[in-house]
């Protein structure tokens, strides 16, 4: 995006833009009366002081008392003003990048860094308001200052302005030298910073370990060569700084010198009077600083545009769609084709060959296989995570692109082979597709399930706090969650990708007899490591390297004595019975 | 400035005393406004990570629109918060530049007329305002140190929090090295509690060198603490535990950790390469030890099959193994160890039964020469051991083999019995079909 359109989108989305400008205007005012103040200084010397008039004097400060809290208020009132709505716009900010973010389409997750997806809506927005807003605002204040100061110091004297101007130049050439280095410096500072993050969070997960190996010396060492690096990388900032400040001083201390020499001479030999003098010091001051936050700007601003370009990455990445053409389904029935479907991934791996598949309604078909082979595949095929590369897929006869999405998934229902939960109670975590839920819907499809008992046994029953990502439950509790979810969703379609292959035995009966309830009058697609699960189809799909290769019940397929005997061989074989 | 002339001074630094006190309320006012910000920036920072992690079940669900919802509310929060924030600093901010104007003020009128009575020079003013502006930016970073050191006590708190938190165990200075061991241990009389709650009481327990030994009971019990005591990651509250006779706190750490391994639920894998997780067990293994342990653990053939093979990357940036592997290879940490006690922390319960009969079998390889100790509920650990010891309430109740603690028709009894009816044990009816 040009700079043009990016100030354009990004002023479109400015909230109280009215409020703003009137916060702006208060502004000015605000660094007009900034350069009105030294000069009435400059009079009450001159034109008080000196003559002894007390009254004069008297009046003259009121009008200073007066025009200063003048600039209180327009600058408590402005600052409040440029600084709400500038939150307001961050809110915004966000929000519109969060959502965003929640629509694009699976495929690119699987890049996502979550670390850097958090970054890009939480702290790049922050800088874009930092800049855009904040730094922006006083800028405007800044610029008033320096061209009032310059245009007042001009008026007193231009002798005495020239020859103050002659550390500029110098100091603008200083300041753009360093400017490249800062940001470099910064930039380091940022990377040792993450380095040391990582640390910690690896030695504090596995600090159980870290000791039982006895390793915390390494441990230790290591973060502290990442925390000497990060120290390292502050330490070269603030030598740079400190450099670049001791220069900066050393010309406004050569230009202020000159200013104090040269004025000097010009008042004594009368061709100025002190009042000026002691205004053009003012003034002096009230031009320096406002030009160099100006001049550093530049830095922030160069920020503000990585930032910027970071944020609209991210809200190119495409969203999921409908097609144009696309319907509302209501309840399908649940007949699922799959005709000459081919896949690959978009790196161009292949998933999936030629696949012909047809499930009944009501049918429960297990697909099993080596690992790799593609089942997982099927499934996102399904859900529409990704779209075939050649062949249809078919939902009740209908092409599933041709279904709006929304509605799709509404139909199905799906448990994987690792839940995650979200912050909350298990009850709410049940009712999470469906909030307005009632409690007694929840308690009635979960006796449904035969799970209500077991669920009362938790320390709080339904109210138990399931933790950030259902850690407080065990693998098979969340997987309990997960079905009296789809439970609830009654979907006419249900998958379960692996859905017992991360829960302990003692579950695993229980979780096996709580499918079966919700398997009912469903069609059902049962992707399995393990052969348990597979006993709940009707018919078994045999897939390697991405093909069909065998089709049938247990018992046909035992008899072929085929790949999924030699699988089922594989995974009996070793065991002997354990008697009691 | 004093010398110049006092009052003028004194004016001056009654302006100075005040603006720091009007710092020091801000920095006390805004400190609790702070803590509840950054709290609520780390919620709605785990609202999206929410949104990442668990990107599959909400498309699933179809509950994108409420996670927007979920959103919205949570950074409204946020807003509300930045809002007053900048009330406050509306306040407070421009009441010191106030200050400042109303003081340069009140110099220039006493001044003046200090000047008037000629008691001072222009020249002393101008040297006065100087001063004073010179003393703007000074407390303006004032200011800022206030709000900075009232941030940085919160943060100071919160970091001793965690430097207090964990009970010490420290090496005694006269601590002596632990020879190699054969693995006799023994608990005399050891007592641990945390606070004023009991954990484990009188615990009496003699583990022969080269014994398998399995510490059941419900939970709660205190197994895993007994085993915790024995690499000290906790110091007992009374009695002592020693190995082959020496007090376990009479020994340095190292040389008393280097000589356990220890097989736990969830095994630590930390990003670096297979290589490197593997010799996490003993850093000075060579790549053929690195390969034995893993050949004996069956990972080797998987590994080779990776196209980096033992320079394949774990962890976040890396590929992920499933539980059975990550088992394995905290197996072959521990073979690369040799450690002469080896304590098994119910390895095999996150593990499906076909996975967990292929890991006991490969743990049965590496128990010979070793003292064991092995908790779980799992029978078929259980069985490995030589010696049941059952724990209820921190107490030993029943010691004695399977039989034996069957025949006694005690706690053991019921547990197991308990342990079949919930298809734990697949008895010889409820095979594994064939």
């Amino acid at each position: 995006m040009s700079t043009k359109e990016t100030f354009r989108s990004l002023w479109k989305l400015l909230p109280n833009k009215k409020l703003f400008s009137v916060a702006l205007l208060l502004l000015c005012i605000n660094a007009v009366i900034g350069i009105v103040l030294p000069y009435l200084l400059k009079v009450a010397i001159d034109v008080y002081i000196a003559t002894k008039n007390w009254s004069g004097l008297l009046r003259l400060t009121t009008i200073y008392g007066a025009l200063v809290v003048v600039q209180w208020i327009t600058s408590a009132i402005s600052s409040y003003i440029i600084e709400k709505v500038g939150q307001e716009y961050a809110h915004i900010l966000r929000k519109n990048t969060f959502e965003h973010v929640e629509r694009i389409q699976y495929r690119y997750f699987e890049e996502f860094k979550t670390g850097d997806v958090i970054s890009r809506i939480i702290n790049d927005t922050a800088t874009i308001r930092d800049v855009f807003i904040g730094q922006l605002t006083s800028l405007v204040g800044s610029i008033i200052s320096v061209v009032g100061s310059l245009v007042v110091m001009l008026r007193l004297s231009v002798k005495l302005t020239l020859a103050y101007m002659v550390a500029i130049p110098l100091m603008l050439i200083i300041t753009m030298k360093f400017m490249p280095r800062f940001m470099h410096a910064f930039k380091r500072v940022r990377e040792k910073i993450s380095d040391v993050t990582v640390r910690v969070q690896e030695a504090v997960a596995g600090a159980h370990e870290i000791q039982a190996f006895g390793r915390e010396e390494d441990a230790i060492r290591e973060f502290r060569r990442v925390s000497i690096s990060e120290y390292k990388a502050r330490m070269e900032v603030m030598r740079m700084f400190m450099i670049y400040m001791a220069i900066m001083q050393l010309a406004a201390g050569i230009g202020f010198g000159v200013l104090l020499t040269y004025g000097g001479y010009l008042t004594i030999a009368g061709a100025m009077t002190i009042g000026t003098l002691v205004a053009f010091t003012s003034y002096a001051t009230s031009f320096m600083t406002p030009l160099r936050t100006i001049i550093m700007f530049y830095n922030s601003f160069q920020e503000a545009i990585v930032a910027l370009n970071r944020v609209d990455e991210i809200m190119n990445v495409p969203k999921e769609e409908d097609y144009p053409d696309a319907i509302e389904v209501d309840k399908v029935k649940g007949e699922i084709e799959f005709k000459n479907v081919t896949f690959k991934y978009p790196g161009g791996v292949s998933a999936l060959k030629n696949i012909n598949l047809y499930i009944k309604p009501g049918e429960k078909i297990a697909i099993v296989g080596p690992s790799g082979a593609g089942k997982s595949t099927l499934v996102s095929l399904i859900c529409r995570f990704y779209e075939p590369t050649d062949g249809e897929l078919l939902i009740d006869g209908i092409d599933i692109r041709k279904i709006k999405l929304r509605s799709l998934r509404k139909n199905i229902g799906l448990v994987l082979q690792e839940t995650y939960l979200f912050t909350g109670s298990v009850k709410d975590n049940i009712k999470i597709a469906h909030p307005n839920a009632s409690d007694e819907d929840v308690i009635r499809i979960c006796k449904e399930l035969g799970i209500h008992k077991y669920i009362m046994t938790l320390p709080d029953g339904y109210d138990t706090e399931v933790g950030e990502g259902g850690i407080r439950l065990s693998a098979g509790q969340r997987q309990l969650i997960a079905i009296a979810r789809v439970m609830l969703k009654n979907p006419p379609i249900v998958i379960l990708d692996e859905a017992l292959s991360n829960v302990d035995p003692e579950m695993e009966n229980f979780i096996v007899r709580t499918i079966r309830k919700l398997l009912r009058n469903r069609t059902a697609i049962i992707i399995a490591h393990r052969f348990t699960s597979a006993m709940l189809a009707d018919r078994i799909v045999v897939l390697d390297n991405g093909r069909i290769v065998e089709e049938g019940t247990h018992e046909e397929l035992m008899k072929k004595k085929g790949l999924y005997y030699k699988l089922y061989m594989m995974q009996a074989g070793e065991t002997k019975p354990v008697s009691v | 400035m004093l010398s110049m002339n006092m009052n003028l001074a004194l004016i001056v630094t009654a302006i100075l005393l005040l603006i720091v006190v009007i710092y020091w309320r801000y920095g006390a006012i805004i400190k609790p406004l702070y803590l509840r910000m950054r709290h609520q920036y780390g919620v709605i920072s785990s609202i999206v990570n929410d949104s990442i992690v668990g990107v599959k079940t909400i498309k699933a669900l179809g509950i994108e629109d409420l996670r927007i919802e979920k959103y919205r509310e949570e950074d409204e929060k946020y807003l509300n918060m930045a809002i007053l924030n900048a009330k406050l600093r509306a306040i407070y901010d421009p009441l010191v530049t106030l200050i400042m104007g109303i003081s340069t003020l009140l110099i220039f009128l006493y001044g003046g007329r200090l000047i008037m009575a000629g008691e001072m020079t222009i020249g002393d003013l101008m040297a006065f305002m100087t001063y004073v502006n010179m003393l703007i930016w000074p407390l303006r970073m004032l200011g800022f140190a206030i709000t900075s050191l009232q941030r940085a006590m919160s943060s100071w708190q919160r970091v001793l929090e965690i430097i207090e938190a964990m009970p010490e165990v420290k090496e005694k200075p006269n601590a002596v090295k632990l020879p190699p061991v054969k693995g006799h241990v023994k608990f005399e009389d050891v007592s641990f509690m945390i606070g004023e709650r009991p954990i484990l009481r009188n615990i009496n327990l003699e583990i022969k060198p080269e014994e398998i030994v399995a510490i059941v009971g419900p939970s709660g019990s205190g197994k895993s603490t007994l085993i915790k005591l024995i690499p000290r990651f906790y110091d007992v509250t009374s009695g002592r535990i020693t190995i082959d006779g020496y007090d376990i706190r009479d020994v340095k750490i190292k040389s008393l950790r280097d000589q356990i391994g220890i097989l736990s639920q969830e095994p630590y894998i930390f990003a670096g390469t297979i290589r490197d997780n593997i010799a996490f067990g003993n850093p000075n293994a060579t790549m053929d030890e690195i390969i034995e342990a893993a050949k004996i653990v069956r990972l080797h053939d998987f590994i080779m099959s990776l196209p980096r093979g033992y320079n394949t990357r774990l962890g976040e940036r890396g590929i992920t193994l499933s539980g059975g592997q990550r088992q394995r290879l905290a197996l072959a940490r521990v073979l690369i160890k040799k450690p002469r006690i080896l304590i098994l922390d119910d390895p095999t319960s996150n593990l499906d039964a076909e996975t967990e009969r292929e890991i006991i079998e490969d743990i049965k390889k590496v128990l010979k020469g070793r003292t064991v100790i092995i908790v779980s509920q799992r029978p078929a650990l259980i069985r490995l051991a030589d010696r049941i010891v059952v724990l209820d309430n921190g107490r030993i109740v029943e010691e004695g083999t399977h039989e034996e603690l069957m025949k006694k028709k005690g706690l053991y009894y019921i547990l197991y019995m308990k342990a079949i009816e919930e298809g734990l044990v697949k008895g010889g009816l409820i095979a594994y079909e064939h």
